[in-house]
């Protein structure tokens, strides 16, 4: 069987599951639309208001979001006792990168969602440029819920500890993208920084990845 | 077999014999120990498994077959020794590894998937006598039931090494008879089974050996005489 197939088969082991019980799109959909409501209500509603904090009202709902669906990548897994089988039966890699395509997709579908509902209720519509940061963005932070979904479930004592972790590191996505989606802003350095950080993630959370699995 | 300063040295399942050319090791331990706080579960052991064979391993609560089994499928890391396994190895706690959202046939097939063997699944259904809770989803499954749809999981993954911690204690008499029969059904496919039981007499008639963890040792038998 091929590191390809294995990867494929393990994401269509993700979106079977999701889409047997949309646990993730259970939690995380009504959660950002509280979020972006919430924020509506908290920054306007005057609409200049509303069109200043929209780019920042998005990221802040994709970080949040990530640390929700940062649990289904091992949290979930290990409370069901279905981890142990599926690390059985998976190379480190296939099970690293079927996980991070699911999660970035999650991710991918939550800034999408998220941005819709901002620019029709905060009356915003996103430049070109907040494309580029969606894509690089949600990859980078996928990669950095991939692995420290698997590093804090795999501690009894550190389970709590996945948001301490994932809003600190997400950081810089949240900058970025929400320069990057604030029309007028100069894109280039800021969609330089979003496609390094997403591309230094990717790669430390690769290296690290079977470390994390090793008991 | 010797025992020397290692807690057991042996071999499950002969190499020997007509069947030689299909009977070669799935899993070597050498010099294998585990440590837990500081302090090794179990003194070293050096066992060879072969391809084809059944081992069952038995002792107390605590005693480390968990350890021992999570260690010989990969899971763990030996803190001394060494492991070589050809093939892939399996845990499997009692019933568990499916999610439970998926319905019976999904998890089924999505495990089998994972192995490669996504069309093995509906004659694994077909051999536990699974195919009228194929719609069910694995959560609602009983205890048993759910070591049936794992078993059913296991033997469409077909892999080289299985290790079975604790499936009998939640099955009923037809159950453990189904549970012999995937296992000869595996065994004859040449996958090694190692079996964590406190029910050792339902299960050690057609074993090949018997481990017997006691006393921070580890043992090995003749199942005849166990």
């Amino acid at each position: 069987m091929s590191p390809s197939v294995q990867v494929l088969a393990v994401l269509r082991r993700e979106l079977d599951v999701e889409r047997a019980g949309r646990e993730v799109m259970v939690t995380t959909a009504p959660y950002v639309a509280a979020f972006v409501v919430l924020a509506g209500l908290a920054f306007g509603p005057a609409p200049s208001e509303l069109a200043r904090t929209a780019a920042g009202t998005v990221w802040l709902a994709v970080l949040v979001a990530a640390v929700t669906v940062g649990h289904s990548v091992a949290g979930v897994e290990i409370a069901e006792q279905s981890w142990d089988l599926l690390r059985g039966l998976v190379d480190p890699g296939a099970l690293f990168l079927g996980k991070l395509l699911a999660v970035w997709a999650a991710l991918g579908l939550t800034w999408l969602f998220a941005s819709a509902l901002v620019a029709v209720l905060f009356d915003a519509p996103p430049p070109g440029s907040a494309v580029w940061a969606g894509v690089c963005g949600t990859l980078g932070l996928a990669a950095l819920t991939t692995a420290l979904g698997v590093l804090v479930a795999s501690g009894a004592r550190r389970r709590g500890l996945l948001a301490a972790l994932v809003l600190p590191a997400g950081l810089p996505a949240l900058l970025a993208g929400t320069q990057l989606t604030t029309p007028g802003v100069p894109a280039l350095p800021w969609a330089v920084m979003m496609a390094t950080y997403a591309a230094v993630l990717l790669t430390v959370s690769w290296a690290v990845f079977p470390a994390l699995l090793e008991e | 077999m010797g025992h020397g300063a290692t807690a057991v040295s042996g071999q499950v399942g002969s190499d020997a014999g007509p069947d030689a050319h299909v009977r070669v090791a799935v899993l070597e331990l050498a010099g294998v120990s585990r440590l837990h706080a500081g302090r090794p579960v179990w003194a070293p052991v050096d066992l060879r498994v072969a391809s084809g064979s059944l081992c069952i391993v038995t002792g107390d609560n605590g005693s480390g077959k968990t350890t021992l089994l999570r260690l010989a499928a990969g899971l763990l890391r030996p803190s001394t020794g060494s492991r070589i396994c050809t093939g892939r190895a399996l845990y499997v706690r009692a019933g568990a590894g499916l999610r439970g959202v998926q319905t019976v046939a999904g998890a089924v097939a999505t495990t089998a998937g994972l192995a490669g063997r996504r069309s093995a699944a509906t004659a694994a259904l077909a051999v536990l006598g699974l195919d009228g809770s194929a719609t069910r989803r694995v959560g609602t499954l009983s205890a048993g039931e759910r070591v049936r749809v794992t078993l059913a999981a296991a033997l469409a993954a077909q892999p080289s090494l299985l290790c079975l911690d604790e499936p009998t204690g939640v099955l009923d008499e037809r159950g453990v008879d189904d549970l012999l029969a995937v296992l000869r059904q595996l065994r004859a496919g040449g996958c090694a089974v190692l079996l964590a039981t406190h029910q050792p007499a339902a299960v050690l008639a057609g074993a090949d050996a018997h481990l017997h963890l006691a006393g921070g040792r580890v043992s090995l038998h003749d199942p005849v005489s166990a």
